[in-house]
């Protein structure tokens, strides 16, 4: 939205525009003073035209748009995407959405992240043929090991977040300890062993764990 | 004899003490602040700075301490551009670029304040990767602090740190402002859970500030709020001497002079000074 840019800007314009008016109001108002004082007409009437205070409005209204506009349009829960650097990324952590198999058709996907409570085993089937996925957060979701077979087959998967998800360490151990592209996991909360993660990170180096 | 910090022991005033100490010396410049860490904290000191954002990288054998440096004074050229360019820069984003992606892992609807997020990005690559070779030479409990716009920049850090992969022990701030809106809070709050603890005095405004953005929408805290208020016989001598000025006030200069003491004192509460007797204090009570 174009206030997410450029709301200062509309706020600081509208309070430049609304503050010209008011110097020029003041000044009408000013002159129009000293020529009726001159003219000897105290009581003829200012007529200062609508001008001045249209453009006094019309600044405090350019410069109320932007907190006018978010207090009507509320946070936007829809999905995030963006390209960083050349990566899309893909945010879907509480949003108010329900169908992930959209993310079948994003095959240019890098870094996804879908840390939803309604993200399950089957879920990841969409995930299937992201042969450019390296990065996937989805801590805190209802996967289980058989959820992680799909994740093996990921040929780009480097960083895996599956903090408090019910993976086991068999399950860890099965599927992703020989994945050679998996250099950075978070496994906290999960039913991952020390000595798993141990032997893990002694065998590629470079690796980092957090459980 | 320096200070002692423990691990052991959660939120303790004690460590809020060590952390208050930490957090005055992160505004003196290099050689001062570097002594000061070393003679009263124990810990190895070095500053990195980068633009008008500046945070201490300390350790020593049982710790890592990143502690940022807060808002300076606007009368300096360092503080006013702390006070015009990231303080005020009061608008709750999205953020873009790669600190987008590590904060967009807090949800869709979380937003931040755009000041604290520059602030931080500006300066994250030199701590990233001097606080990430500390932890790899030796693991050691990390520890993040900061007072006013410094400790908005260590809770800020802390989800940077944990989403790398780098383990943050505890973090702790002094008069600190809210950084993002209530999405935000709650994601912190689960991420950080039981990690984080916030002094406040009562009298200080900045913890409640923004509160609201410059695009009307609103900014939350996250737990856990520590609130620090008068020791008891301080509190009943200003309530005794305030009834007494009360008796007096018949005419506006003194009531102006009362209206500007409070004011006065309220932006003192914020000093980190300030804090810092309020912590010693609570240590001594509780001792």
């Amino acid at each position: 939205m174009i206030f997410d840019k450029y709301a200062v800007h509309f706020e600081l314009g509208g309070l430049l525009l609304a503050a010209i008016g008011l110097t020029w109001l003041i000044g009408a108002t000013a002159r129009r003073l000293v020529a009726r004082q001159i003219s000897g007409e105290p009581r003829k009437a200012l007529r200062l035209g609508p001008w001045p205070a249209l453009v006094v409005l019309a600044g405090l209204i350019v410069a109320a748009l932007p907190p006018v506009y978010s207090r009507w349009a509320g946070v936007d829960l829809g999905p995030r995407e963006k390209v960083v650097d050349g990566k899309r990324e893909i945010t879907l952590t509480g949003w108010d959405r329900s169908d992930y198999s959209f993310l079948r058709s994003k095959t240019d996907l890098v870094v996804l992240q879908m840390a939803n409570p309604d993200v399950t085993d089957e879920t990841l089937k969409s995930l299937a043929g992201l042969d450019r996925l390296e990065i996937l957060d989805i801590h805190d979701t209802q996967v289980t090991d058989r959820g992680l077979t799909i994740l093996k087959a990921l040929p780009a998967l480097s960083t895996l977040y599956l903090k408090n998800t019910k993976i086991t360490d068999q399950g860890f151990r099965d599927n992703l300890a020989a994945k050679e592209s998996l250099v950075r996991l978070d496994l906290t909360g999960s039913g991952v062993s020390r000595a798993s993660c141990d032997l893990w990170l002694k065998a590629k180096k470079g690796r980092r764990v957090l459980r | 004899m320096p200070m002692i910090l423990r691990a052991d022991t959660p939120g303790s005033a004690e460590n809020a003490l060590y952390m208050a100490q930490a957090c005055a010396s992160a505004y003196k410049p290099e050689a001062e602040g570097a002594a000061e860490f070393k003679d009263l904290l124990g810990l190895d000191a070095r500053l990195i700075s980068v633009d008008n954002t500046q945070v201490y990288v300390c350790e020593n054998d049982q710790a890592i301490v990143l502690a940022f440096r807060g808002s300076e004074a606007p009368n300096t050229i360092d503080g006013f551009k702390d006070w015009l360019l990231t303080n005020a820069n009061n608008y709750l984003i999205l953020p873009e670029g790669e600190i987008g992606t590590d904060f967009a892992a807090a949800g869709v609807g979380a937003r931040f304040h755009r000041g604290f997020i520059e602030a931080l990005a500006m300066i994250w690559a030199p701590l990233f990767e001097a606080t990430d070779q500390a932890q790899q030479k030796a693991d050691r409990p990390l520890w993040i602090t900061g007072h006013s716009l410094g400790g908005a920049l260590a809770l800020l850090a802390s989800w940077r740190f944990l989403r790398n992969f780098v383990s943050v022990h505890e973090v702790i701030t002094f008069g600190a402002p809210m950084i993002g809106n209530a999405e935000a809070a709650k994601a912190f709050e689960t991420e950080l859970a039981g990690k984080v603890f916030r002094y406040v005095n009562l009298e200080d405004p900045v913890p409640l500030l923004p509160t609201v953005s410059l695009m009307a929408t609103l900014y939350s805290h996250c737990p856990n709020e520590v609130a620090l208020s008068e020791a008891a016989e301080a509190a009943s001598n200003a309530l005794g001497q305030a009834k007494a000025e009360a008796a007096e006030v018949h005419d506006n200069a003194t009531m102006m002079d009362a209206v500007w003491r409070l004011v006065k004192s309220n932006i003192n509460a914020h000093f980190i000074e300030h804090y810092h007797e309020r912590v010693k204090a609570k240590c001594e009570g509780s001792g």
